[in-house]
């Protein structure tokens, strides 16, 4: 049985030499809703990787952390033309644009296109170094309507040279929205609340974590002692998460300012229990949002 | 070996669940989320195990604990949320689904079945995963034998499972395991969701589980044992071992090894396998081999199974009843048999095939410290233990799940500690144990469980406290029955309790007959009808044969049954069978089906903290009852409520009883005592006098399986277990004075034995050896056959036999003692109705007409409790002075007549005997093989 799905552009990966290498175009048919997550690499080339098209600024937050803030460089037309042809490097060559185009794209479609530009960015900056596996949901189909319940982004981290204190997972959630308030931040909170009160088993951050082991260990062949990693990361109670990093995520207009709803949303998710210094906050912006991504989703060339 | 950080409180969150999935405070409250999440992680702690020394260490239930946490408090989780949050069907069939994946991932498959039975069916169908959890947890059920995939995406895995658990070599057998796992990975990573890949892992443990503990590796792994046995036990469903079973069958091969052994193993552990394992090898290639059940349920259930795994490989007979020496004529020096401790000692006075003995087991060995059952299973030990060193080829093993500190038995056995104790504490279902007090206040204690933290004891309190609102006042009387019925009236409101928190079936645990009717009479009346095909049925059934059984008909109709030994037999197993297919809410009993039958019952409530005879509830006597409920495979929890009930006499009372006064009733262990070590000169006169008896004649017995014996008393005293009291031993004085008793020719008969350097039985001594009887007994007989000259009819014969052997040690009631020696009595049967009793009886007249045609009963204006009472009474002494005891004696007085008068001589004794029992339906299968 199985959901039909498609890849519109992800690649899977399997383990060489210690790295992570891009392995083969996966092509199966989309669905309007999907409970697949699927472990990927984005694999961006190494030009696109130093094309430099946007910027990361850090701003510290007083007990909480830090938020990251990426905007387009030298500007936002820049950023949009990197994003497009980004995805259109992935894509597979039979996934043709719609026709006719879009007029307007669903929240579902949105959310995708959201994970997968958190992806990029998160691949182009601090995640550059092939030791970060991830594991993706709604990103691997931005050009489809659909929704994945699940984890957007899992990074797992395993120090190569051993060192399990440096092992770590990033639990990337994010929010894309184009309004002009950023209420809609706040379910960001929910989200990383239900990982560790939750009563439905499916849901809680161990068996997501058991979840992407499976993965690895049936399609990608790690090995034991690497998983046994793996499962070190998530603990039942936040406090004991110290290895784990959360990164509540924000795509937004470039008009509307979100240092103060991010902060809001870290301290909030603080309040659940974990450690501090564990959350670090992500706002990409862009102007013109709305019609960035339908654009996106027609995958036509857009200057916001 | 715990493989977790000792962050994870798995205990603690054990411990919650449990009190909040009982509707009560956990002491150490915790979010469910966190209950949960700690479940989860223990779970995911133990999915990349796969070497077979990993998954074997998970036998042992320190290593298995987190696991063992993670599957109860996943399913007290979804029956706290379903009770407390009402239903959410998706997250209850979810985490039921999970809890059993994690029994099967510590290989406690029965459990994994119960869990996997309250999923929904079509929860279980609902993806490739789940479906594939399912069919590996219960690896018989209806979705893992289905002659095809029942949904699609599943590519065979039904089929290779079936074969990995079925095939007779290891090769076939991992090569269906790999093609199973190949489907497995390929659902995992093609046709899952995040939440069903997240359980991929698990599974995986818990096939490797199955596939190491399958009952097919018994094939290679214990070659001794025969394979028609193997393949049988497969066919009969079950297709993999309990740990403790796969631990002594293939590990320590206990069924070739040859020595006496001791097997210590909880209830539902399987110890009926592992007996029967060890019964078909050593009859195998010839001989006999014996499996001793103290109740008859017992050994019918023992019955059952055997049939089903020799299919009549071996001849198989089953011997229950009271003493009998029947011959093995039919079945020849090669047999299976299951007997009760009497027709055993009945069998083996004939000496009969005794060179083919091989195997003797003692189920419920502890059985050896009550009064004089105790003493002839005690006495037939020391028995075998003489006989053994002239059959080196006879091994004795003993089973028991109660038995604290058992190196006294193994010193008494012969057991070799090293190499043939067979202690193990695995069980599994969770024995929980809580304490209602008389005000009514309820709570859960730790007990013995697997997951009490090390620093608390068994009393440390699991939960906070319940409120029980008990209807009536009830205090210690100096006449108890005055709060008689108030008193049944706050254990119903006990029972209903319990079945609110816990569900059905539940039972109700007695002290007397009296009391099972009461309540079950109070309990039907407050619970609606059931309106159940079945049990409308068996309640019109009921009626229909028994008019005078109404009232219980009626209590059946609402869920309700009592059960006790003054019911019919058949109405006895009728009530046992709507158990055990769950149709009743609650059944009241006393202790006899508590001990005896292996019934599925959720929870059962011990009804008073004293035993029947007024003294305090033998701490083996609960520990054994507790150990019944929470059935293997039915359920995976099993609760145990004691309640401090005031109803009874106040000297039976310490001061109100104090709470660790309960306690140890509950938790205190000691070694079992023999009934002839230091405690025989405490015991009451008259139980004196019957054990004395009945080691007397085990002495009896002695002499002549030991002829050449210089010092038989000497000989057989050390053999004994009363030998090994520590404190100081009887035994040895009262086995001198009936050496003295039977080299007394001066007494009637004249000597049993004589002196002769060695001792010998005379030919009287002989046929008193054969009779059962102690030599006092054997000698009133011989006065009596003595001075019989002219024969009444056999109905007034056998009511006079009754008068005038009433007080005989053997006779087991005390109201007949009493009636028999003209004492009198409130009770409306009386001497001389015996004589049309017995007239009735072999009319085949009911019971309650009997009785009720009673002279004193028609002139009675007892009011109807009264009655019902008496009524009980009657039954128990029908049953057991006339259906047991009566047709003992004749046989008795048949091997002694030839010593009697000519008219002694001249009559059927054994004819009578056969009549007694065709009244009652009694007569044994093996009746057909004939009498010595």
């Amino acid at each position: 049985m199985g959901v039909p799905y498609r890849h519109s552009f992800a690649e899977a990966f399997e383990e060489k030499d210690g790295g992570v290498t891009a392995v083969k175009n996966r092509d199966v048919e989309s669905s309007t809703k999907t409970e697949i997550p699927e472990i990927l690499r984005i694999r961006l080339c190494a030009e696109q990787r130093a094309m430099n098209a946007f910027t990361r600024t850090q701003v510290g937050i007083p007990n909480l952390g830090k938020i990251c803030l990426y905007v387009g460089s030298p500007d936002c037309p820049e950023f949009y033309t990197w994003i497009l042809s980004s995805l259109e490097e992935q894509v597979h060559p039979d996934l043709k644009p719609p026709s006719p185009p879009l007029k307007e794209i669903t929240p579902g479609q949105m959310g995708n296109i959201g994970e997968a530009i958190t992806v990029l960015v998160g691949q182009a900056d601090q995640f550059a170094n092939p030791h970060f596996i991830f594991g993706v949901g709604g990103a691997c189909t931005p050009f489809s309507a659909g929704t994945i319940i699940g984890l957007d982004i899992t990074i797992v981290y395993l120090d190569p040279n051993g060192n399990t204190v440096n092992d770590r997972l990033f639990i990337q959630e994010i929010k894309t929205t184009a309004a002009t308030q950023l209420g809609y931040s706040k379910a960001l909170i929910a989200d990383f609340q239900k990982l560790l009160d939750t009563t439905t088993p499916a849901q809680s951050l161990v068996m997501r974590v058991s979840s992407l082991m499976s993965k690895l260990k049936f399609e990608h062949r790690f090995d034991r002692q690497k998983l046994k990693r793996i499962e070190d990361l998530a603990q039942p109670t936040p406090a004991n998460c110290t290895r784990i990093r959360l990164l509540p995520t924000l795509i937004h207009d470039r008009s509307v300012a979100s240092i103060m709803d991010l902060t809001d949303v870290m301290t909030k998710i603080q309040a659940q229990g974990w450690p501090k210094g564990c959350i670090e906050a992500w706002s990409i912006s862009m102007r013109q949002l709305e019609q960035a991504l339908l654009s996106i989703a027609n995958r036509v060339p857009f200057s916001p | 070996m715990s493989l977790l950080p000792d962050s994870v409180d798995f205990r603690a969150t054990a411990a919650s669940s449990a009190a909040k999935a009982r509707g009560v405070a956990p002491i150490i409250l915790t979010s469910n989320g966190l209950d949960v999440a700690t479940a989860l992680k223990c779970m995911s702690s133990y999915q990349l195990e796969e070497t077979a020394n990993e998954l074997q260490a998970l036998d042992d239930e320190n290593n298995a604990a987190p696991l063992i946490a993670a599957a109860r408090t996943l399913q007290s989780t979804a029956e706290h949320l379903s009770l407390s949050e009402g239903p959410n069907e998706e997250r209850f069939n979810e985490l039921m689904l999970y809890a059993s994946v994690a029994h099967a991932m510590c290989g406690n498959f029965p459990s994994a079945r119960a869990a996997l039975e309250k999923v929904a069916p079509l929860f279980q169908l609902s993806s490739p995963m789940r479906y594939i959890a399912s069919v590996v947890c219960d690896s018989t059920g209806s979705l893992a034998t289905a002659s095809k995939d029942v949904i699609d995406g599943i590519e065979g895995f039904r089929h290779y499972w079936f074969h990995a658990l079925r095939k007779t070599t290891s090769q076939e057998r991992n090569q269906a395991l790999r093609q199973a796992n190949l489907v497995l990975q390929k659902v995992a990573v093609e046709r899952s969701t995040s939440g069903d890949r997240a359980l991929a892992l698990s599974i995986e443990v818990a096939m490797k589980q199955a596939s190491r503990l399958a009952t097919a590796s018994l094939f290679e792994m214990a070659p001794e044992i025969p394979s028609w046995f193997v393949s049988n036990s497969i066919q009969t469903g079950i297709v993999t071992l309990l740990p403790p079973q796969y631990e002594l069958l293939a590990v320590r091969r206990v069924a070739r090894t040859t020595g006496n052994a001791l097997f210590t193993l909880p209830t539902s552990t399987g110890k009926t396998l592992i007996a029967e394992a060890c019964m078909a090898t050593a009859s195998d290639a010839g001989g006999i081999s014996i499996y001793i059940a103290p109740y008859v349920a017992i050994g019918d259930q023992v019955r059952m199974s055997l049939e089903k795994k020799t299919t009549g490989r071996i001849p198989l007979l089953p011997m229950f009843g009271g003493f009998k020496t029947s011959s093995l004529a039919e079945t020849g020096d090669n047999a299976l048999l299951v007997m009760t401790p009497e027709r055993f000692d009945g069998w083996l006075r004939t000496g009969e095939f005794l060179d083919a003995l091989r195997l003797v087991i003692f189920d419920e060995i502890h059985i050896v410290e009550n009064d004089t059952r105790g003493a002839r299973v005690e006495g037939l030990i020391s028995r075998l233990r003489l006989l053994q060193r002239r059959l080196p080829r006879l091994r004795i093993v003993g089973l028991s799940a109660v038995l604290a500190k058992p190196d006294r038995v193994c010193r008494w056995m012969g057991v070799e500690e090293q190499e043939n104790l067979h202690s193990m504490s695995w069980r599994p279902t969770a024995r929980r144990v809580a304490i209602c007090r008389s005000d009514g206040t309820m709570y859960w204690l730790h007990g013995a469980d697997t997951l009490r933290p090390s620093n608390l004891r068994p009393s440390a309190p699991l939960s906070g406290l319940a409120q029980v609102a008990l209807p009536e006042i009830v205090r210690p009387a100096l006449n108890p029955v005055l709060y008689e019925r108030q008193a049944s009236k706050n254990v119903a409101a006990v029972a209903k309790d319990l079945l609110q928190r816990l569900g059905s079936p539940g039972l109700v645990v007695c002290r007397r007959r009296v009391d099972t009717r009461l309540l079950a009479v109070s309990l039907a009346a407050d619970l609606p009808a059931l309106q159940e095909a079945t049990v409308e049925s068996v309640a019109d059934d009921i009626v229909t044969r028994y008019s005078w059984l109404a009232p219980l008909a009626n209590c059946v109709r609402h869920g309700v049954a009592y059960h006790n030994a003054s019911l019919p037999y058949d109405i006895r197993r009728e009530i046992e069978q709507l158990t055990r297919f769950k149709k009743l809410r609650v059944v009241c009993s006393t202790t006899t089906l508590a001990e005896g039958a292996d019934l599925p019952f959720r929870w059962t409530l011990v009804a008073h903290h004293l035993a029947g005879d007024g003294t305090p509830l033998k701490s083996m006597t609960f520990r054994n009852i507790a150990g019944r409920n929470g059935r293997a495979g039915a359920f995976t929890e099993g609760d145990t409520v004691l309640f401090e009930n005031n109803g009874g006499p106040p000297e039976s009372y310490w001061n109100v009883a104090p709470v660790h006064q309960l306690h140890s009733i509950m938790f205190e262990q000691h070694p079992i005592e023999s009934t002839g070590g230091h405690l025989y000169t405490l015991l009451p006169d008259g139980k004196r006098a019957a054990v004395q008896s009945v080691f007397a004649s085990q002495l009896l017995a002695s002499i002549k399986e030991n002829s050449g014996e210089e010092d038989i008393v000497g000989l057989l005293s050390n053999a004994t277990y009363a030998a090994q009291d520590e404190i100081g031993s009887n035994i040895d004085t009262l086995l001198q004075d009936s050496v003295t008793n039977l080299l007394d020719a001066n007494r009637p008969g004249g000597a049993l034995a004589v002196m002769n350097s060695p001792i010998r039985l005379t030919p009287l001594g002989e046929a008193a050896n054969l009779s059962g009887f102690s030599p006092n007994s054997v000698r009133a007989m011989l006065v009596y056959l003595t001075n019989l000259s002219i024969l009444p009819p056999p109905s007034e014969l056998k009511a006079e036999l009754l008068l005038t052997f009433g007080n005989l040690d053997e006779q087991p009631e005390n109201l007949w003692r009493k009636i028999s020696a003209g004492s009198s009595t409130r009770h409306p049967l009386k001497a001389n109705d015996m004589k049309v009793v017995l007239e009735k009886i072999a009319q085949r007249q009911d019971m309650r007409s009997i009785f009720e045609e009673l002279p004193a009963r028609k002139k009675s204006k007892a009011n109807p409790d009264n009655v019902e009472k008496q009524f009980d009474s009657f039954v128990s002494l029908i049953d057991s002075v006339i259906a047991n005891y009566l047709p003992w004696l004749l046989r008795a007085l048949s091997g002694l007549a030839q010593f009697g008068s000519t008219t002694s001589q001249s009559v059927n004794w054994i004819h009578l005997a056969n009549d007694v029992e065709a009244s009652f339906g009694t007569e044994s299968s093996d009746d057909a093989l004939g009498e010595e």
